[in-house]
């Protein structure tokens, strides 16, 4: 009839009591440091001339698993061979947030952010178009890419040059 | 004329005084509640309302005395809104025999009055016990009224429980009886004096260790607190009892089952633990310093059995309800059985002591 | 061939259509005739040569075109002899049904309803042949066959509450519900039920603290005893596997998230698997390792979120936070590996999408270090504890003949001594190249299976240290220009990377011809991925063999004779995931 183990329990949370050191993040207040490659809110990147790095090519629509995605790609005007999406549109309401469609971008037009608060009062206010994706690009990868053909040599060898995209001065092969 | 005018100014004042002071205790408890459990549990508890979350009780009382008052389909009206009356009002009752400090009278304007307690009736704990076990009609009650099957389940077992454990916290507490010789609250504290080892948790001849345990263990049981919180046990019966209720009826339920809590804390001090006396004579003062230490040591003594309160549902799991009523029969029973037979016997050895 | 369809052959030379062993993946399969099929299942489950006692799923496959439209396929395991093997019959849509076998195995009771439910194969002898995932009293059809649309039929696919992206915006109506369905919940006043003085039933659930998601179960009680429990899934049937066969491979690894969403890894893994078993595709050293050790991690995270939330069911609260402070250490770890902390997406066909860094590695390391103090200090809390003790030992016994007739898997079986572990019986990952043990319990009750998972938790800490020691260098994913995207750097330069890239991401692989089931130890015992190719990038048929489902068949059987505390108690003690239950 004794209760030591009870009495061990009690020790044990009396313990935590005496030595107190809480692991509480206070949300609101005090936020966690994500990591580089945290999934979160997805986001239209630009290159560093301001240009939108999408060409239309509907991978990400293709690949998406719940239909998240919808784009309208035509051509840029003036320039034939050059595409680029006219309409962009997520419904965040549906996506899963399992960057397949960031993997499959073949131009790395597509971001996952750090930003996660995007509670709202309308689900149709999570219905993005592009210039809202473009913005939240913007505000959250500062540092933006040279373009592709500058990039990468193959790239520049077989598509340089874009008509009508001539070469800044600043800009040169690596 | 002026006597009874005096008299009844003086007495509403001091159940004023006593009721505020327990209300309030009951509002700091549900903070210190939450905040002992938090620190055990490596958390923080409430922090949002107030610096260090302090003022959380107010929020938590404003919310629920504007919040809808629901009264399920189907109940029965009188019943659900007489419930949690009924429940509350014995706890609060209970607060009248309490003496909190020295037994001390003063005259005020030709009337005698005990400052440190509302009442010195002769039969103080048996008028306590008597209205707690009414408290369990409320309980009851409001599980009937409900009309939801989580309630009623709840109520019936509160039912169950509380008379089984009001029987052995009536026994427990016999011992003490018997050494006293009174009923009294008054008495008994008084009976305590002089230094802690006169207190009847240890006093010769026949300390009352071991019906202060079936004493607790039960009071944990009449108070539907972890481990023994059956009727209300939240992942098996949703709510209990107070499944349907909302709003201020929700509020009294709570505001019930903490006065139970520090009722019973104030009765275990008195009983076991001295009352005010303090554990050396030294430390009580003299004069006038007399009752300020003396409600120092009683509000100590009750701090230490919530505390206990609040570290017993950190650390325990719950009972299962046929566990429950077979210790509260086949275990605690006897012991405060044959704690009544030692103590009487040892009474009788050592007569006058 | 083998002796198991030899002897069968043999024994059944009419009956036994066809039989054929895959060489590649080492399946067992058999044609059926349907007319006796009652007699090869119980020559199966009884014959000692055979010793099917497992029965692992039933799963049912449309082939619209063919006379014989329906395939019932049945997969056995025979513990005794640790070999599967895959029974089809066929049925026609005239006359849609076949001889029950739940007299042989307990647990074919729901997996037949769910047969039943999803694609209307009526089994003659089947108890309670009710809908099981779809409500009871849906009267659209079948969903599974191939003719029913994978959005849904009748209103319910007409509820228009998530804005879609081709509709156009539609103004929220005050009046949701029409006034003529709104109806005042009252209690039944009809002179029937307020005569009922034997037994009283309960609702517990949907809506309720503990039934671990949206379990719902009509409690018949006797007093607070229970003399007869109904376990009503569903209420979180998402229409996985029908929506699979719109996905490609590749698209249904997010959605594998969705199953069991406390472990989402594991089910990566176990779909994976099945893709690779499918594919033939042969995985890199390190990849094997660090998949091993995220599969562990996830089963620590898995048995902490268990124990915790059993603690929490039977009252003891501050276990709950302790276990959940470590969950949150490994989420850190895996949100560090991945981005993500709950549906991770982690693996892929042919490896895994990122590597351990040594700042992972080393954390992890650290956590291992502390870990074992942490289990003590639970073990304080409850090993020994009185009422601990009171509330699981005897509580839901299970005897281990009972256990394998329902086909329980996982610590639910272990629980009962059987030791059937998938990464002993057919090791996978690194299972064979680390030392570890399987726990066993004995009296197959509450405690044993709570002692299991904790010691399943040491047992795990000691496979990731194991793995952490040798681990080599190397790719982290196989090169397959075929089936897995190549690197994304080699698209940005190299044409033909590009090209693989494109008709991956836009077409999928085409798997070869086939089918295969390949069963994974997930921390809630068995999930198994049955797929059938038919040559195209979409899966023809895929049928998840969720632990937890199979579980809930043996409910009614473990709760009859406890009481309503002891019911929160057996809810805990499968570890359901109703994610993973009603798929």
């Amino acid at each position: 009839m004794t209760f030591y183990e009870l009495a061990m329990g009690m020790k044990v949370t009396l313990r935590h009591l005496l030595h107190y050191r809480p692991i509480t993040l206070q949300y609101p207040h005090e936020k966690r440091l994500l990591p580089e490659n945290y999934r979160g809110m997805l986001a239209l990147l630009r290159y560093d001339d301001g240009t939108e790095k999408c060409v239309g090519c509907d991978l990400c629509e293709a690949v998406c698993p719940s239909r998240v995605i919808r784009v309208i790609s035509a051509e840029v005007p003036n320039e034939p061979i050059k595409r680029y999406a006219k309409e962009y549109d997520m419904d965040m309401t549906r996506c899963l947030f399992c960057g397949l469609c960031v993997q499959a971008c073949p131009v790395d037009a597509l971001g996952m952010t750090r930003e996660y608060e995007w509670a709202v009062y309308n689900k149709r206010n999570l219905h993005l178009n592009k210039e809202q994706l473009l913005a939240i690009g913007d505000r959250s990868f500062p540092n933006r890419e040279k373009r592709l053909e500058f990039q990468h040599p193959n790239v520049a060898f077989f598509n340089l040059p874009f008509p009508g995209q001539p070469l800044k001065e600043s800009q040169t092969l690596t | 004329m002026l006597d009874f005018g005096v008299r009844f100014a003086l007495t509403v004042s001091q159940i004023g005084v006593v009721m505020v002071a327990v209300l309030l205790t009951v509002a700091a408890l549900t903070l210190l509640e939450r905040k002992v459990l938090s620190w055990m549990q490596d958390r923080m508890g409430p922090m949002e309302v107030g610096p260090y979350g302090i003022l959380q009780p107010v929020a938590d009382g404003l919310k629920l005395f504007f919040k809808e008052d629901i009264i399920p389909a189907g109940a029965n009206r009188v019943m659900f809104m007489m419930a949690p009356v009924l429940s509350l009002v014995p706890a609060l009752i209970g607060f009248a025999v309490i003496p909190f400090g020295p037994n001390w009278t003063v005259e005020i304007f030709d009337v005698e009055f005990k400052p440190f307690i509302i009442s010195d009736i002769n039969i103080g704990i048996l008028y306590i016990l008597a209205f707690t076990s009414i408290g369990a009609y409320g309980i009851i009650l409001g599980g009937w009224s409900s009309n939801s099957k989580y309630s009623l389940l709840g109520g019936l077992r509160a039912a169950a429980q509380l008379i089984s454990y009001e029987l052995n916290v009536g026994l427990s507490i016999v011992g003490v009886l018997l050494l006293t010789g009174s009923l009294s609250m008054v008495a008994i504290t008084e009976a305590q004096a002089g230094g802690f080892w006169n207190w009847y948790f240890f006093a010769f001849p026949f300390p009352q260790a071991i019906a202060f345990g079936v004493f607790i263990i039960s009071a944990v049981a009449e108070t539907n607190r972890v481990p023994f919180d059956l009727p209300e046990a939240e992942s098996e019966l949703v709510a209990g009892f107070f499944t349907e209720y909302s709003g201020m009826r929700f509020a009294f339920f709570f505001l019930a089952e903490y006065a139970n809590m520090i009722l019973v804390s104030c009765v275990a001090t008195v009983l076991f633990f001295g009352g005010w006396q303090a554990p050396f004579t030294f430390l009580q003062g003299t004069g006038s310093f007399m009752w300020v230490s003396g409600i120092f040591w009683f509000a100590f003594k009750v701090s230490a059995f919530l505390f206990f309160f609040f570290w017993i549902r950190a650390t325990l799991p719950r009972l299962r309800y046929d566990q429950l009523m077979r210790f509260g029969w086949k275990v605690l029973l006897p012991i405060a059985i044959g704690n009544i037979v030692l103590t009487a016997i040892f009474a009788y050895i050592f007569p006058g002591s | 061939m083998h002796p198991v369809l030899e002897t069968l052959q043999q024994q059944f030379p009419i009956i036994i259509q066809s039989v054929n062993e895959d060489p590649q993946r080492h399946e067992l399969s058999a044609q059926v005739e349907r007319g006796g099929w009652g007699d090869v299942a119980q020559f199966l489950h009884d014959d000692p040569a055979m010793a099917f006692d497992h029965m692992t799923d039933i799963c049912s496959v449309d082939y619209p075109d063919d006379f014989e439209r329906f395939e019932i396929i049945y997969h056995f395991l025979s513990l005794p002899h640790g070999t599967r093997i895959r029974l089809k019959v066929r049925v026609t849509e005239d006359d849609p049904s076949l001889a029950s076998i739940c007299h042989i195995w307990a647990g074919a009771n729901f997996l037949e309803r769910e047969v039943f439910d999803l694609m209307g194969i009526r089994f003659t002898g089947h108890p309670d042949l009710r809908r099981i995932l779809m409500p009871e009293d849906y009267d659209e059809g079948y969903p599974l066959r191939k003719d029913f649309p994978a959005e849904g039929k009748g209103w319910r696919s007409q509820m228009d509450f998530i804005p879609r992206l081709d509709e156009p915006v539609s103004e929220w109506s005050a009046d949701e519900i029409p006034s003529d369905q709104r109806h005042q919940f009252m209690a039944g006043d009809s002179p029937d039920e307020s005569k009922r003085t034997t037994e009283m039933l309960l609702n517990m659930g949907p809506q309720h603290p503990s039934t671990h998601g949206v379990l719902r179960v009509v409690l018949e009680l006797d007093g607070e005893r229970v003399t007869k429990a109904v376990p009503d899934l569903g209420y979180l049937h998402r229409g996985v596997e029908k929506l699979a066969e719109g996905l490609n491979y590749m698209q249904i690894l997010p959605h594998t998230d969705r199953l069991d969403y406390v472990c989402a890894m594991t089910n990566n893994y176990a779909y994976v698997r099945a893709v690779e078993k499918l594919v033939g595709i042969t995985i890199p050293e390190r990849a094997e390792y660090v998949r091993t050790i995220v599969a562990e991690m996830q089963r620590i995270v898995g048995h902490l979120f268990w124990l915790g939330t059993q603690a929490l069911d039977i009252g003891a609260m501050t276990v709950f936070f302790f276990t959940f402070r470590e969950r949150e250490v490994l989420l850190d770890m895996f949100e560090k590996l991945c981005g993500a902390r709950l549906t991770l997406n982690y693996f892929r066909f042919g490896g895994v999408d990122s590597d351990l860094t040594p700042e992972i590695i080393a954390s992890l390391k650290e956590f291992l270090n502390t870990f074992s103090a942490h289990i003590e200090e639970y073990d304080t809390l409850l090993k020994e504890n009185r009422i601990w003790l009171a509330r699981t030992k005897g509580v839901a016994v299970i005897s281990g003949e009972d256990a394998i007739n329902f086909g329980l898997t996982g610590p639910s079986l272990r629980g009962s001594g059987v030791a059937y572990d998938i990464r002993k019986l057919e090791p996978y990952g690194m299972y064979d190249k680390v030392e570890w043990e399987v726990p066993l319990g004995k009296a197959g009750d509450t405690y044993d299976r709570y002692w299991i998972r904790v010691e399943e938790m040491r047992q795990s800490a000691r496979i990731i240290e194991q793995c952490l020691e040798q681990i080599p260098e190397g790719p982290i994913i196989a090169e397959d220009a075929k089936v897995i995207p190549p690197p994304k750097p080699d698209v940005m330069r190299d044409m033909q990377s590009l090209i693989h890239h494109f008709i991956i991401f836009t077409q999928g692989f085409k798997p070869p011809k086939g089918e295969t089931y390949c069963a994974t130890e997930v921390p809630k015992g068995e999930l198994g991925f049955f797929l059938i190719s038919d040559g195209s990038p979409r899966p023809y048929r895929m049928k998840i063999r969720s632990p937890s489902f199979v579980h809930m068949g043996a409910f009614d059987h473990m709760a009859r004779g406890y009481l309503i505390s002891d019911i929160i108690t057996i809810f805990g003690t499968y570890d359901i995931v109703m994610g993973e239950c009603d798929r």
